[in-house]
């Protein structure tokens, strides 16, 4: 019997429910992804080679679980927000408050066991299309990366039964402790008794100075080190708790006096939105720095992307030398954008590799210019070699040799004119150097020539000729780093996404009444569908756009890290919010179907 | 009083239930008229069709046959949106549970009519001041639903229902979420605006001692109207008394 009760509910509810469960399915998914990852040392170890990278995912691991944790206490009051008029009509037929409890247990465990095992499935798929997309973006073969990591199951199961227990005992005893009657008021009442100005003001200024120390505290990182982060962390989430607590309600306060929000429904949007943010505070703080911890980590990697070429790039003037050019080697060349390519013709015997004078005058070797420390992190300049340093015991007689093909290698460099230079007998060859604009764009096209050039076979040791050698180290070496950003920002984002898409949700069943009330009095579904898109939006928008700004501030750190760390950021920004937009239009779809019941049904008997 | 009908009720029938399933019919035929500042009762017991009569008149649900007119106008042709604009500017309602919005002060409640048409500021807190004065909760303006008691809350979900001046107020059981002596006044109060300020008020309640507020009370039992009682020039006591002989014989 007390199955059939507990289920009852899935049957008339199957949209909430499904709501609940994909939200909850989502939340372990990403979960399972993150620990897949993180419980992989051998795909850590042979991917990053960081010393810190544990410590980070461990960083990550706990932060994931302290969303989680909050997460699905939003989902089990949407849970038990739905049932709780259900319960108490059970209690007031004279059911026990133990069978109450064995009803809570039951329906909790199988709605969040039940969303683990899907959200399980689902995160073992997410994480071989996101790693394989990820792999092709970054040109990096993720190696030992398991989709199934037995570990990380465990892990997530064990979480989510542990979540499970913890959510049914407190349900248990928000139900069986508190009248049905305070419960339901306690919903409505909202805290009014704070609207002291004076103290508005205070809390407004005092989280100001802590958003201000700690932003310092990021731009001073050279001096405080390691500490800067801690600090940071704190002091912003303290100022931004403090700052959204307190301005927003002074504004709203202040808006609501004036003569704009006497038209339609501008008061009773912003009523609702006073009275949300009151309680949104938290959700609103705690999303603001996810938001700004993901797209920042998403930026960074973006960066780390466009830094890997041009850091490349230092190690040689030329990104590809082909000895003996041919069709196919022309056709490819055809293909790619460049921004130099020149041939050399050389002539060799035994000991000496003859080279054009004046082919060298009209078309100088280059070389890069070695920038002093703090400006190598823009693309580098090059300079014209001189034909005679191309002779002797000299960097510029060595980096030549590099390029050659190593039958040639070790031999000495003679430059001839023109004239005694084609009277010459010995074997011709031709040296085809080019560098191109982006290392990352012809990553591809180069890798079809490296199979034309020189095998890799006859190469000696660890020696770097051109920019795609150093390119491909670089990547393995720093790509992981890459791969780690970009993977944490797109599991942060679906997981703070969806925690605010619940924590709004949560509030359906008391926001139906008043929304209700309002058709009532004249007021259209298109207005309060409007006025659902307009309270959400403000919500969505506090949290993207501080996270926006903050990461903005933040990026400074990294000023001094890596190649201009604004560069095309705003591209990063854009896709992030169009991924965050998609939630909001979800949400706001979501909550108008809960919200705005469009077919009345009449009569005493329908409960109306 | 002129004797125009501000509510014209024709045949008036509403089904419940799909095709496949059992029909349930609410009103089998309804007819009466509401003449303007009139004070019109509704009784019957629950179950008797009342409520489904008041949310049709309340535009919020439709009829599967039969004609209403309010200000001699047909509501059953307008669209949603019409259907808004006319329950925004020509109905007040007051409901059981108040319906108040919590997040909003008493004042800002009671504006919430006139923003929606959209009034200047000035005029709305012109309007509201008028309608606080009359409802003696001027004091109160400032406060939120919840700091307010039963009674003082219906008074201001009167006031939002007036604040817009319409010519039909539809009242859902005010008295019931009251105590005895919070429904007197809010009955008193109801009879003086009706007598005052030419609004004609449909009542629907059960309670007899609500009933006998009323000019004419319409009784209506298994979707129909059985039978209606006018007061006339009886005191309140003496249409009490009829009304309860009456609820004693008509069931």
């Amino acid at each position: 019997m007390i199955r059939k009760l507990a289920f009852a509910g899935l049957h008339r509810r199957w949209a909430d429910y499904l709501v609940l469960f994909s939200g909850l399915s989502i939340g372990a998914a990403i979960f399972y992804m993150f620990a897949a990852l993180a419980t992989n040392e051998k795909f850590l170890k042979a991917n990053i080679n960081v010393g810190s990278v544990t410590q980070v995912f461990v960083f990550g691991l706990i932060l994931l679980t302290l969303i989680t944790i909050v997460y699905v206490g939003y989902a089990q009051s949407f849970l038990l927000g739905m049932r709780y008029k259900d319960y108490g009509v059970f209690l007031t037929f004279g059911a026990k408050p133990r069978k109450i409890s064995q009803m809570i247990m039951l329906e909790t465990f199988a709605v969040q066991l039940g969303s683990t095992v899907i959200g399980l499935f689902l995160g073992m798929g997410l994480t071989k299309i996101a790693s394989q997309w990820l792999a092709i973006q970054i040109h990096l073969p993720l190696t030992g990366l398991n989709v199934f990591q037995l570990p990380a199951v465990i892990i997530t199961i064990s979480l989510f039964v542990l979540l499970a227990i913890c959510s049914t005992v407190v349900s248990q005893i928000i139900v069986r402790t508190k009248p049905l009657q305070s419960i339901l008021k306690a919903n409505q009442l909202t805290n009014h008794s704070d609207q002291n100005f004076k103290l508005k003001i205070f809390e407004s200024i005092t989280g100001l100075v802590l958003l201000i120390i700690g932003f310092t505290a990021l731009f001073k990182i050279e001096v405080l080190q390691l500490a800067a982060i801690p600090v940071a962390l704190v002091t912003i989430s303290g100022g931004t708790y403090l700052v959204v607590h307190s301005v927003f309600s002074v504004i709203i306060n202040w808006l609501k006096k004036r003569n704009f929000s006497y038209r339609g429904l501008r008061l009773f949007t912003l009523g609702q939105l006073q009275f949300r943010i009151e309680n949104y505070t938290r959700v609103l703080s705690m999303v603001t720095i996810l938001f700004a911890l993901a797209l920042g980590a998403i930026v960074v990697g973006i960066g780390y992307h466009r830094q890997i070429p041009i850091m490349s790039s230092y190690s040689s003037a030329y990104s590809m030398n082909i000895t003996n050019p041919t069709k196919a080697t022309d056709k490819i060349i055809a293909k790619m954008d460049l921004v130099k390519n020149v041939s050399y013709a050389q002539i060799s015997d035994q000991k000496h590799i003859y080279l054009n004078q004046d082919q060298l005058r009209k078309q100088p070797l280059e070389a890069v210019v070695v920038p002093k420390a703090e400006h190598q992190l823009s693309q580098p300049h090059y300079k014209k070699i001189a034909a005679h340093k191309l002779v002797g015991r000299t960097v510029e007689n060595r980096n030549l040799m590099l390029m050659e093909s190593p039958a040639l290698r070790g031999k000495q460099i003679v430059i001839l004119p023109t004239k005694q230079f084609n009277q010459l007998a010995g074997t011709k060859s031709t040296l085809q150097l080019i560098r191109v604009r982006n290392l990352n764009q012809s990553f591809s096209k180069l890798k079809q020539l490296e199979r034309y050039s020189s095998s890799t076979a006859a190469k000696q040791g660890y020696e770097i000729t051109n920019s795609y050698e150093m390119f491909v180290i670089s990547n393995t070496l720093f790509g992981g780093l890459e791969f780690i950003g970009l993977f944490l920002g797109i599991a942060f984002l679906t997981m703070l996404a969806s925690c605010l898409m619940f924590k709004v949700l949560s509030g359906t069943q008391i926001d139906r009444n008043r929304y209700q009330m309002m058709m009532k009095i004249g007021v259209s579904i298109k207005q309060l569908k409007r006025a659902v898109a307009y309270e959400i939006g403000v919500l969505f928008v506090i949290p993207g756009a501080a996270g926006i700004l903050y990461v903005g501030l933040g990026l400074q750190v990294f000023k001094k890290l890596m190649v201009n760390p604004y560069d095309q950021w705003w591209w990063a920004v854009l896709g992030f919010s169009i991924c965050y937009g998609i939630y909001y239009l979800l949400t706001v779809k979501l909550y108008q179907r809960l919200v705005i019941q469009t077919n009345q049904t009449g009569g005493d008997k329908h409960g109306v | 009083m002129d004797n125009q009908a501000v509510v014209t009720v024709t045949n008036l029938l509403k089904t419940y239930g799909s095709k496949n399933s059992a029909k349930y019919e609410a009103l089998k035929g309804v007819n009466f008229e509401v003449q303007s500042g009139e004070f019109v009762g509704i009784m019957g017991a629950s179950g008797s069709g009342k409520t489904t009569l008041l949310n049709l008149i309340a535009t919020l649900d439709r009829p599967t046959s039969g004609e209403i007119k309010i200000n001699q106008r047909s509501i059953s042709n307008l669209k949603q949106n019409e259907l808004s604009d006319f329950r925004a500017q020509e109905l007040g309602f007051i409901f059981q549970d108040f319906s108040l919005l919590e997040n909003l002060t008493a004042a800002e409640n009671i504006s919430l009519p006139l923003t929606l048409t959209n009034t200047k500021k000035a005029e709305i807190d012109n309007a509201v001041i008028q309608v606080a004065k009359r409802l003696s909760i001027e004091n109160f303006l400032d406060q939120y639903p919840a700091q307010l008691s039963g009674g003082q809350k219906q008074r201001v979900a009167a006031a939002r229902a007036l604040v817009h001046q319409p010519k039909l107020l539809l009242a859902d059981e005010p008295t019931g979420a009251l105590d005895s002596n919070s429904a007197r006044d809010l009955l008193e109060l109801l009879t003086e605006i009706n007598r005052d300020s030419d609004v004609s008020i449909l009542l629907v309640t059960h309670d007899p001692f609500s009933a006998s507020y009323c000019d004419r009370i319409l009784m209506i039992k298994d979707g129909v109207i059985g039978s209606s009682l006018v007061r006339e020039k009886q005191s309140r006591v003496e249409f009490y008394r009829e009304i309860l002989t009456d609820l004693g014989t008509y069931r």
